[in-house]
């Protein structure tokens, strides 16, 4: 684990701190994307017409890529999960040319957080995935469907340089954070030594949205939003499904007592300076850690963008954009790590075009 | 000021650069070459390639002088980044990598890490807390087999220094460093961007390569793969990247390599400045408008005595003003003309400061 404090300073202020004119809304820089927007338009024609775009109950909730003619589109599942404790709504896809399909899910890979949907569709064209070592440090890259934060609808792909070359990150010991988003209630949870299903509450952190709510140390959380706890794990993942600002009821047993407590979850950013400075500068995917590899670049793609492909100037579909992972840094999982999934998703004979 | 020895960046790109059609580059076999002094965008594919081009040069010769830090230990320990820039071992770097902030100095030590894994010992040479620069020496010596020119030399890879004042808004540039950290198996990743801003009287220089925590200290390169800027800090949006500009530590080459410990936030903060020149305490610029102004302090005034403490130099009165909380009183006595005048700085509330 690296060491507490990677240092960079934080200059909230920052722009007061330059003598020079105020930035305006829309500065040099910002233009500069667009006309390389347009500019890489063409090189990532052929890869847009094999992204769509995955709604659930309407919403645009990721980008999804075409891997087969007959209708398979992989997408980013966590984004496809229930919200507040609730099951998964409808899911659609609008292909490149703007028709809607009602779209089934036919299997979630957690590693590479890779949902595999299939549509009704029979004439798809699906990509071709380039060797994980075409992607070099420096290269241009385009995500098609991908708009940059702030910018037009139509000012697309979004575009950046790949940062690393694919990186083996999985060893095994790192923490896959299903929502690192999630709101959180300030407590440290345990497990009663005795056995008794539910959670014990070790310790209540002050000023928490927990201690604010009236839970108290030694707490026992037997139900949350109505649902029966039995343990840590069930706390937890159905937390995942919650965001700060969310209002929860807990109910603990405290001695002969049962309480409803409500809580309003808040975001942990501000206990985790990385965390933080990370924030700086636009929205995370919940789930951004713990995948077998991954290609870093620095092309600026909101969460709700990711699924869909990533191309190079020569239009070679170098992965699929995974997460935001961080102020300076998408990822995107390599031809190997999605062939291996599909390998589980779909056992059956579906070809996927590797080259 | 010391100068940096040149480096061994390759002569036969500048030579193309040379008979490069001003503009659009051109070299002897046609292909285009992207001018590293052009301010705009590429305008065709074939130009983005020929940027591309430029930008992966940099990153292949200059990662290898792109070095991680990590300094103290246990709970103070932390992480930034660097850049050799002589073959002796002279790192750049930004103060509040190295500084310790619970004595005021910095660390003694450092260790460096390079991309391929060779770790060094360094020690921490001068810094300025006022525009964020440090410098580090390397104490060791390269391993002979190590894989850059020179090692079996002795030599550590170095990277030249260019100038910030040469740079214009929309010029490209290259940032390496290690955001969130040096990592194992993870060369210093790659970000491009474009010149923002360069503010020379403030020592800052603003571009949108992105920059995160562990960046700090990390080299900023130009087109040439000169060093033009240090990573610094960050604001709350994407494109407010801040780098100290390296002619700063040219300024001030001399004290930094001596291991001098300048600059002072709170003087700075109080928008006045001291009359280099003299060796007491003498005001020399009192900002328009700012605390100092607000407070009657006028140039030419020299502080006698800051919070009922004797001042005789600007040092004293910077020691004085370390100690200080800004939310207590500040009063200063300063003699002016034949007499002498006491005056109390107006109730502040602190600019937001530079956090580790």
């Amino acid at each position: 684990m690296t060491p507490r404090a990677s240092r960079l300073l934080l200059s909230a202020a920052a722009v007061a701190l330059l003598a020079s004119p105020p930035a305006s809304a829309e500065s040099l820089t910002d233009r500069g994307k667009e006309r390389l927007s347009k500019l890489l338009r063409p090189v990532a024609a052929r890869a847009a017409e094999s992204t769509v775009r995955v709604l659930m109950d309407g919403k645009e909730v990721a980008l999804g890529t075409v891997v087969s003619a007959n209708g398979l589109i992989l997408t980013k599942g966590s984004e496809l999960q229930g919200k507040a404790g609730k099951p998964p709504g409808e899911i659609t896809c609008k292909l490149a040319d703007g028709t809607l399909y009602d779209a089934a899910t036919l299997g979630y890979h957690k590693p590479t957080d890779l949902t595999l949907l299939k549509i009704d569709a029979t004439d798809l064209k699906p990509v071709t995935f380039a060797d994980p070592g075409a992607a070099a440090p420096g290269n241009w890259v385009a995500a098609p469907g991908a708009v940059p934060p702030g910018a037009a609808p139509d000012v697309t792909p979004a575009v950046g340089v790949v940062s690393t070359r694919v990186r083996r990150l999985f060893r095994g010991d790192e923490t896959v954070i299903e929502n690192a988003n999630r709101g959180v209630m300030g407590i440290r949870l345990d497990e009663p030594k005795d056995g008794t299903p539910g959670v014990l509450v070790y310790r209540v952190d002050e000023q928490t949205p927990a201690f604010k709510a009236g839970i108290k140390n030694n707490d026992l959380i037997c139900e949350l939003a109505g649902k029966v706890i039995t343990n840590r794990i069930a706390l937890i993942e159905l937390l995942d499904t919650y965001r700060p600002g969310d209002t929860v009821t807990v109910r603990v047993k405290r001695g002969d007592e049962e309480l409803d407590l409500k809580v309003r979850l808040e975001s942990r950013t501000e206990k985790d300076r990385g965390v933080f400075q990370n924030s700086m500068g636009g929205a995370l995917s919940g789930r951004r850690t713990g995948f077998p590899a991954v290609i870093q670049h620095d092309t600026v793609v909101r969460p709700a963008d990711c699924g869909g492909p990533l191309v190079d100037l020569d239009g070679r579909v170098l992965g699929i954009n995974i997460a935001r992972a961080g102020r300076v840094e998408t990822w995107a999982l390599p031809a190997d790590v999605i062939a291996a999934a599909l390998k589980e998703l779909k056992p059956t004979k579906q070809t996927v075009a590797t080259k | 000021m010391a100068r940096p020895r040149s480096s061994w960046f390759a002569a036969p790109v500048l030579v193309l650069i040379a008979f490069a059609v001003p503009g659009r580059g051109a070299d002897s076999a046609g292909a285009i070459v992207w001018d590293p002094a052009r301010t705009s965008s590429p305008d065709t594919v074939a130009e983005l390639k020929a940027l591309q081009d430029k930008v992966k040069q940099v990153v292949e010769k200059r990662t290898p002088s792109t070095v991680g830090l990590f300094v103290g230990d246990g709970s103070r320990a932390g992480a930034g980044s660097g850049v050799i820039i002589r073959e002796d071992g002279l790192v750049l770097t930004a103060a509040h990598v190295i500084m310790d902030s619970t004595r005021g100095s910095p660390f003694e030590t450092v260790r460096v890490v390079l991309p391929d894994g060779t770790t060094v010992a360094g020690k921490s040479l001068g810094v300025n807390t006022d525009v964020d620069s440090g410098m580090v020496q390397i104490t060791g010596k390269p391993p002979k087999d190590a894989g850059w020119p020179g090692a079996k030399e002795g030599k550590w890879p170095a990277a030249p220094l260019g100038k910030a004042v040469d740079l214009r808004k929309g010029q490209w540039v290259v940032s390496l460093g290690h955001p969130g950290g040096p990592k194992t198996d993870r060369p210093p990743p790659v970000r491009v961007g474009r010149v923002e801003n360069v503010a020379l009287e403030d020592s800052s220089l603003q571009t949108d390569c992105t920059l995160v925590g562990g960046d700090s200290g990390g080299p900023l390169f130009d087109l040439t793969g000169k060093v033009v800027g240090i990573h610094s800090r960050i604001g709350p949006v994407l494109k407010v990247n801040i780098h100290v500009p390296v002619d700063s530590f040219r300024t001030d080459w001399d004290r930094l390599a001596s291991g001098g410990v300048l600059g002072s936030r709170k003087v700075r903060f109080l928008e006045f400045t001291f009359d280099a020149a003299a060796e007491e305490a003498k005001v020399g610029e009192v900002a328009a408008g700012g605390l100092a102004d607000r407070a009657g302090l006028k140039a030419g005034d020299v502080i006698v005595s800051c919070n009922d403490e004797k001042v005789h130099t600007p040092d004293d009165f910077i020691q004085v003003i370390d100690g200080w909380n800004p939310k207590d009183p500040l009063t200063v006595e300063v003699a002016r003309g034949s007499g002498t005048k006491k005056l109390t700085f107006p109730q502040m509330k602190p600019r937001p400061r530079r956090k580790s």
